[in-house]
This record gives structure tokens, C-alpha cells and sequence, in this order.
């Protein structure tokens, strides 16, 4: 089996201009972030220019990228995220119903990350309601956990633990 | 805060909800422990699986040319500007050597050239595959990061060569161009791919 370029390789190449790594990356890593943009923006179009800003973004920071830090493919849908939630933030000063959202599936075929998904999918579904429901707040709505409390009519005490339970147990599930 | 009770917001921190004192606290702290770094590290792997498990939903084809035609450099070729500006000292019309840009289009097994200037512009390329019966190929003007234009068909020579003049509007600002291949009795209002150069 032909040995496979690491994402973080990839982005060592792209700070070295390397359009074709950055070809690559973009096709490893596109329905994934398409999938955390469109979950936090509810909107196709909107999504697509977050990603066409973030990816451009990286070709620019890729060179600061640190792996001591954390793998590539957190950085890179870190970055989506925190784009994302940027957008939402600067669209609307309300807060988005994004959890009542419907889901938009069925899955397009993506078979590097169908395995992963799949995977990622099964550790998340096995958590605790409360504890999916206050993770999934902090992540797709970038709520903090205060204001997750405050959203909940939760003790903060007990978002915390929720949260830190969750992560936990998603951390295991993934080990 | 003992290590044990900082140690616990580090999953927290990882999703990014921490807040207020706890946030000022863990960082204070992870700029001096290892342990706690690799924690923010391992459980930014858990928030990977979060986002991988949102619900599907694909970026359009469209976008990668987006995104790749973003990061290539425009080059500029001020061409004959140095000799235009002696002209212009010599009383000549500097206008008849307007500055031309160029820019290079790759493909797999293709490489092309657009250079244009005033709305005018000349496209060529090689290695062009044929094309079958009713499909031709496309020359798009990448506009505010998107494909405008299209219809400006062509056909290659029994090489795979082609030598095309085309025009377009001179006041669009020029991003990138795109060569698709389309039906030759499509719409060309929106490119529907193969991509084959960018």
C-alpha cells in the first residue's frame, strides 16, 4: 500500500507554495468543513464562502501552523468553526435555532472519510443526551459555557461537568 | 486551583466554551505543563470527531476552482513600460503600449496561457484532450472568486492545440480564468465541469 502524505506534511508543502498540496488538502478536507459550515450557517451559499476565506486563509498561514498544538485536521476545522461562527455572529444578533436544524443527509460519497465518519458518528450518538446537547452547543453555536448555562437553565457547575464528561468519553471512544 | 481541578478544564478549553476566570487560569497554566498541553491536544482530536460527525453536505465543484484560482499569483507583466515611458517623453502616444497581463493555467496532463489586455485577450493551450460528440471546451473569467462568462467555446486541433482570441468586458476585475468542458448546447451560465485547466 502506497504510504499516504500526513495532513500535517501537506501543510508543511503548502507553506513551501506548493498549489498542488493545497489541491490535496482541499479534497481531504472540503465535505468536512462544508459539513461544519453549512451545520453552524444553515446556509449552503453562506458555508461555501467560509470555506472559500478559510482555505485561502490557510494557503497564506499554513507556515503557522504548530503541531505541538494539535493535529492539522483541528487546526484546519478549528478554523472553519471559529470562521463560521464569526459569520453567524456578524449575520445576526439573535441566536440561531441551529440545533433544530433537520439534518441534510443522505451522505454524498466521500470514501476516505466514510470510515471516520462513521466512526466519529457511533462516539457521538453513544454520549448522554445532556452531555451531546451541551458539547454540540459549544461547538456549533460557539457558545461559552456560561452562556450554555444560561441557554439550559443549568447550574454552571453542572454544564461544566457535562461538558468535560463528554469529552471524555468522546476521547475514549476515539482512543 | 490545585493541578488536578486545572487538569479538568481542559477538555472544556479544547471545545472552546471556557469563560471568564477558568479560561485566564488554564491559560496561565498550559504555558508551563506538558502534561495539560497534550490533554488540549488529544481532546482537540475529540472535537474533530464532532465536526466529522455533523450532517453531511458537499461544497460545489465549483469552489475548488474557487479556492485554487485564489492562491495562484497574478503575475503581471508590465510590458514596455519602461520603453512607453521614454516614449511618452519623446512626445509619443504611450497608449499604444498598454500594459498586458498573462497568467498561466495548469492541468493534469494540460497547460495553457491567457493574456489580455483592454478586453481582449488571447487563450492558448496543449495537451488538450479530444472531446466527444457535442461537448466542447470553455473558457470561464473568474470574477469576485466566481466563474462568469462562459460560452466562449472552442475546439482544440487534431493535437490537442488550440490559438483562440476572445473578448470580454475590459472593466471586470480579473481574477483567474477556468476552462471547463461543457455541452455545446448548454446553457453557460454556470460551469457544470470536468475541470481541466485553472
Amino acid at each position: 500500500m502506497p504510504t499516504r502524505i500526513s495532513d500535517e506534511d501537506l501543510l508543511r508543502r503548502i507553506a513551501g507554495r506548493d498549489e498542488s498540496a493545497l489541491a490535496e488538502l482541499y479534497d481531504r478536507f472540503s465535505a468536512v468543513s462544508m459539513a461544519v459550515a453549512s451545520k453552524v450557517l444553515g446556509d449552503p451559499a453562506e458555508a461555501e464562502d467560509v470555506l472559500q476565506q478559510v482555505y485561502v486563509k490557510i494557503w497564506e498561514d499554513a507556515g503557522r501552523f504548530d503541531p505541538a498544538r494539535g493535529s492539522a485536521a483541528a487546526w484546519i476545522l478549528t478554523s472553519v468553526r471559529n470562521a463560521s461562527i464569526d459569520r453567524v455572529r456578524r449575520r445576526e444578533a439573535f441566536r440561531r435555532a441551529a440545533m433544530a436544524a433537520p439534518p441534510r443527509d443522505p451522505d454524498p460519497p466521500s470514501p476516505d472519510l466514510d470510515e471516520e465518519r462513521a466512526r466519529a458518528r457511533r462516539a457521538i450518538e453513544a454520549l448522554p443526551p445532556d452531555q451531546r446537547q451541551a458539547i454540540e452547543l459549544a461547538y456549533f453555536e460557539g457558545l461559552s459555557q456560561t452562556e450554555i448555562a444560561a441557554r439550559l437553565g443549568q447550574p454552571l457547575g453542572t454544564v461544566k461537568t457535562r461538558m468535560r464528561l463528554g469529552m471524555m468519553k468522546l476521547r475514549e471512544a476515539l482512543r | 486551583m490545585s493541578h488536578a481541578e486545572l487538569q479538568e478544564l481542559a477538555p472544556v478549553y479544547a471545545l472552546g466554551a471556557l469563560d471568564g476566570d477558568d479560561l485566564a487560569r488554564f491559560q496561565g497554566h498550559l504555558a508551563e505543563c506538558e502534561a495539560c498541553r497534550a490533554d488540549v491536544r488529544a481532546y482537540g482530536d475529540a472535537a474533530v470527531a464532532i465536526a466529522r460527525a455533523a450532517p453531511a453536505a458537499a461544497p460545489s465543484p465549483e469552489l475548488r476552482v474557487r479556492v485554487l484560482a485564489a492562491v495562484r499569483p497574478r503575475r503581471r507583466f508590465w510590458m514596455f513600460a519602461a520603453a512607453a515611458s521614454i516614449l511618452v517623453g519623446l512626445g509619443i502616444f504611450a497608449i499604444l503600449y498598454t500594459p498586458k497581463e498573462k497568467l498561466e493555467l495548469r492541468g493534469d496532463s494540460t497547460s495553457g496561457r491567457v493574456e489580455w489586455s483592454n478586453g481582449r485577450g488571447v487563450f492558448t493551450a496543449s495537451g488538450l484532450p479530444g472531446l466527444p460528440e457535442g461537448k466542447v471546451y470553455d473558457l470561464w473569467v473568474i470574477v469576485d472568486g466566481k466563474p462568469r462568462c462562459g460560452g466562449r467555446h472552442f475546439t482544440p486541433d487534431a493535437n490537442g492545440s488550440i490559438r483562440s482570441d476572445f473578448e470580454m468586458d475590459p472593466s471586470m476585475n480579473v481574477e483567474g480564468f477556468a476552462v471547463t468542458v461543457e455541452s455545446s448546447t448548454g446553457d453557460h451560465r454556470e460551469p457544470t465541469m470536468p475541470l481541466v485547466l485553472y
